[in-house]
């Protein structure tokens, strides 16, 4: 037995201390900036066995394991669970080797981590051999793991990324630390192993490189190395984008306390931007990322400038997002990028305000069960409302268009541009039409009116179903009251963010497709569809600035060749017409043109 | 007002000798060591020394601007489409219907980035206003409302005319964009607009809506373009030497350009343009 001190520990252990404190004090500074309703929420959602159990389950599944990543890329997956899993179990394992063989010792924390200096213990027992023997096992699967992500730096693409984010200088030094502790650890126990043992990995390499494991000198600077390796990267940690590890075990909680971003740079916004992993999935996925100089618009930027608060930056990349969802899509962590923005856009100060608490809202035109809202899109494309008319009609619906003679905006439009009061007063006067009208149930052909209803005006309270016509003509035809013959066309199909992403409807399109043409794919489709890039969510990009984005998602589109594009958003069916070589139409102008 | 038929025909006569070749098309241009060969669609070939690109523009597809309801709704027409009612007599959607209300939409796909187009086509406004004063002759009962941004009115007379559609025809002139083009209940048309002059927003019933469509690039031009190798510029059209002295020549050698091939323009502005690049063309051969 050894001494139970060296000095070589103190490096890890001041790092150790400054990792821990700090991270205390940021789970304090995040719940205390929660508005008070909301921390209650989290904290009763800590005592609920349901959400305790979640959270432990998502906490193993996302940030041990990375599920999310495996379905990504098996490659970039088992990357990073075998650094992750596999440096826990090391951990974990070495605290059963105190706790089995020096419990006495199991109050000084650095003993676990450096046990094979300290602790000399012969793996002659079964339980010490198989201990050993997965100590060696879990250390190479961490080291096969360091290996992948050297090869990454160099070959993304083998891990499906095309573009990645360039790291900070200290994201390098950390990154430098990270993949030294680990090598430095099998050095500094193949020092050891012939006395304090060791298993299939560091016993041969004990043999193997005997001439420097061998000579005592050696020994302890390798351990130095290894604990300053350790200290360094705890040390820089907070400071880089791997303060993404003890960020999502706070994350997970308060999502699945069921909070929401109120502030962009505080409480749960926070814990987001602290949760950035800085993987550049998101750079990959953004419609903007077609233009290479919005490449640093991307939510990952965003992250990054939110952390070193350059305001300008985050104005400008919070501005100019189309707000489509798709990074939140694809993100590992589940940063919200979009809502983020919202956020930050709702900080602003406008020297004119608006108000429209006095806005008359125009009364209905008619009543009936089943009210047809076209919204302003559909008012701009009036081929829409036309044949989704025509075919209420052929189905002998008892229906009203009640914004026929003109009607309200949804509010939408000024909700993404975190014009939060006045998209309310809106939305008070545009609730009124639809009550007015009397109807059961509210049929829109726009997507972003639709979303809007669905989620923020209460109308289910009022007995009022909200549904978008690609749902409600599917369910006339399955109800046999629309009977569209098919065509050999072959369409394929776009889902609009606001549907799709957005409200969640990726069937009942394709479905009602399917009954009047062939229905081919998009390269890229559903949830990962990519935006046509007319999106109003955008305050700063301009027609010419989109026009290459809206190419791009055109290219994405017709990647198998369908002889016309189907959507079922006004704004996007305007969007593509405008460079599309084919014929652009909306879903009831297919049905209506085959009934 | 001269009759656009009597105007080519006079010109026609003034290049008696030339040889003309009508509903024929460029079908392949080719650069050779001192000029260019041009092969017909008829089949003759030429050899030249200079060629004079004067392919024109195109009419914006009114059918663009889906809010104004061309193709959608039976009573919204183009300037086109009525130039050609003037002078066949022959259209369903205008024939043998009541006109009480009249309206023309100036800058339909001009001054318009949503559209594309940022120029503006030059004769869209007195156009309208021609167009706006032979209905009224036609329909002396109908009101007559044009909706527009500006009025640009530069060219030689054109302000006397607008004053006379004013004064001798009572044409309204309302200055606002239109946002969208309806139907009522009872499938009449209706406007919405802004009045940005009273600030109110308004809504008209009509009978007849004109789009003034605007000019774009002939699609044909700028497949000659590419035979040879001569530049577009941002605006879409054909690229000059230079766009303020020079604007007849392009920057290839022995090609020559005239007319709306390299922007919007009106009739005099073609006809001089051509003038001085056939002038141009002269001195490029004696060199
Ligand atoms: C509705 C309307 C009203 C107008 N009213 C007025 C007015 O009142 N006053 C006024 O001054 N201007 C007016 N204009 C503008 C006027 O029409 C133009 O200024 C004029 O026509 C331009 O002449 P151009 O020779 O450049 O082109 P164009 O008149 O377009 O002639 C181009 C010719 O080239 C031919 N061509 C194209 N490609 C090929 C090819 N590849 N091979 C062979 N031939 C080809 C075409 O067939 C066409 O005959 C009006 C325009 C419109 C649309």
């Amino acid at each position: 037995m050894r001494p139970d001190f060296h000095p070589f520990v103190i490096p890890f252990c001041a790092g150790m201390f400054f990792v821990l404190g700090y991270c205390f004090f940021g789970i304090f500074n995040i719940i205390f900036h929660l508005p008070r309703r909301d921390r209650r929420r989290f904290l009763v959602s800590l005592i609920n066995p349901v959400t305790a159990w979640k959270n432990i389950r998502d906490i193993f599944l996302n940030c041990l394991i990375h599920v999310k990543l495996w379905k990504r890329n098996p490659l970039l997956g088992y990357m990073h669970s075998s650094i992750a899993f596999g440096w826990f179990m090391l951990i974990v394992l070495g605290h059963l080797e105190v706790f089995l063989y020096a419990p006495g010792h199991l109050s000084k924390f650095y003993y676990p981590i450096f046990f094979n200096f300290f602790v000399a213990k012969s793996e002659e027992t079964i339980g010490g051999a198989v201990l050993f023997f997965l100590m060696d096992f879990f250390l190479l699967v961490v080291l096969s793991g360091i290996t992948l992500a050297i090869i990454k730096r160099v070959r993304s693409l083998w891990f499906g990324m095309r573009r990645t984010t360039r790291p900070s200088v200290l994201d390098m030094v950390g990154m430098y630390s990270l993949w030294a502790i680990f090598p430095l650890r099998l050095l500094a126990e193949g020092f050891t192993a012939h006395i304090s043992g060791g298993s299939f990995l560091i016993i041969p390499l004990n043999w193997m490189v005997r001439g420097f494991l061998g000579n005592e000198i050696n020994m302890v600077p390798t351990w130095w190395a290894y604990s300053i390796a350790l200290s360094v990267f705890m040390f820089v940690l907070p400071f880089t984008r791997y303060m993404h590890i003890p960020a999502e075990m706070l994350l997970i909680p308060l999502r699945n306390a069921g909070l929401c971003i109120r502030h962009p740079r505080k409480g749960f916004a926070k814990i987001q931007v602290l949760s950035c992993p800085g993987c550049g999935v998101c750079i990959d996925a953004c419609p903007m990322s077609a233009k290479k100089a919005n490449i640093k618009d991307t939510t990952v930027y965003l992250n990054r400038q939110i952390r070193r608060r350059n305001e300008k930056r985050i104005e400008e990349i919070s501005d100019k997002c189309l707000m489509c969802g798709k990074c939140t899509a694809v993100c590992q962590v589940g940063v919200d990028g979009p809502v983020i923005r919202q956020a930050q856009r709702s900080l602003r100060k406008y020297a004119l305000g608006k108000d429209y608490s006095a806005a008359v809202s125009p009364t209905p035109v008619g009543k009936a069960a089943v009210a047809y809202f076209a919204g302003c899109m559909t008012q701009l494309t009036p081929g829409i409302s036309k044949a989704v008319e025509s075919l209420l009609k052929k189905a002998g619906v008892d229906y009203t268009f009640i914004d026929r003679e003109g009607g309200l905006c949804c509010g939408r439009p000024l909700m993404m541009a975190g014009r939060i009061k006045e998209a309310r007063e809106l939305m008070e006067k545009t609730r009124e039409i639809i009550l007015a009208s009397e109807c059961r149930t509210l049929l829109l052909s726009c997507p972003i009116c639709y979303r809007i209803f669905k989620e923020e005006y209460d109308l289910e309270k009022e007995g009022i179903e909200v549904i978008h016509h690609s749902v409600y003509l599917y369910n006339l035809v399955q109800g046999g009251r629309l009977k569209p013959s098919r065509s050999d066309i072959h369409f394929v199909y776009h889902d609009p963010c606001e549907l799709g992403r957005g409200s969640g409807i990726y069937e009942e399109p394709r479905k009602l497709l399917r009954t009047s043409a062939y229905l081919v794919e998009a390269a890229k489709n559903r949830e990962e569809s990519v935006c046509c890039s007319g999106s109003l969510g955008s305050l700063t990009l301009g027609f010419a600035d989109r026009k290459e984005l809206t190419e791009a998602a055109l290219r994405n589109l017709t990647s198998d060749i369908p002889d016309a594009i189907a959507t079922a958003c006004p704004l996007c069916r305007s969007t593509f017409r405008r460079y599309s070589d084919i014929p652009v139409s909306d879903i009831a102008e297919v049905i209506d043109s085959r009934t | 007002m001269t009759s656009a038929q009597e105007l080519v025909e006079q010109m026609t006569s003034e290049i008696a000798g030339a040889n003309i070749f009508l509903e024929t098309t460029v079908s392949s241009l080719n650069r050779l060591s001192n000029g260019y060969s041009v092969v017909l669609s008829n089949g003759i070939a030429i050899a030249c020394r200079a060629i004079l690109i004067a392919t024109g523009f195109h009419l914006f597809s009114a059918e663009k601007k889906e809010e104004y309801g061309y193709g959608v709704y039976n009573q919204v027409i183009t300037n086109r489409d009525l130039e050609h009612w003037f002078n066949n007599g022959n259209d369903a959607r205008i024939d043998g219907r009541e006109m009480r209300k009249i309206g023309f939409v100036h800058c339909v796909g001009s001054r318009d980035l949503k559209a594309g187009n940022s120029q503006c086509s030059k004769v869209c406004c007195v156009t309208a206003i021609k167009q706006a004063i032979e209905m009224k002759e036609k329909f002396p009962d109908a009101e007559i409302y044009c909706f527009y941004m500006d009025l640009r009115l530069f060219g030689k007379k054109y302000e006397d005319f607008y004053i006379n559609a004013q004064k001798d025809f009572g044409i309204h002139f309302i200055r606002g964009r239109v946002s969208e083009v309806g139907e009522t209940i009872d499938g009449s048309l209706q406007v919405k607009a802004e009045d940005t002059l009273s600030g109110k927003p308004l809504k008209v019933t009509l009978d007849l809506l004109v789009l003034m469509a605007g000019m774009v690039c002939n699609p044909r031009t700028k497949e000659i373009a590419g035979m040879i190798h001569a530049d577009i510029d941002t605006d879409g059209f054909l690229r000059s030497r230079n766009n303020i002295y020079n604007i007849m020549e392009s920057d290839r050698p022995g090609i020559f350009l005239a007319g709306t091939c390299t922007g919007t323009k009106t009739v005099p502005e073609t006809v001089a343009e051509a003038r001085a690049a056939v002038l141009s063309i002269h001195n490029y051969l004696k060199k």
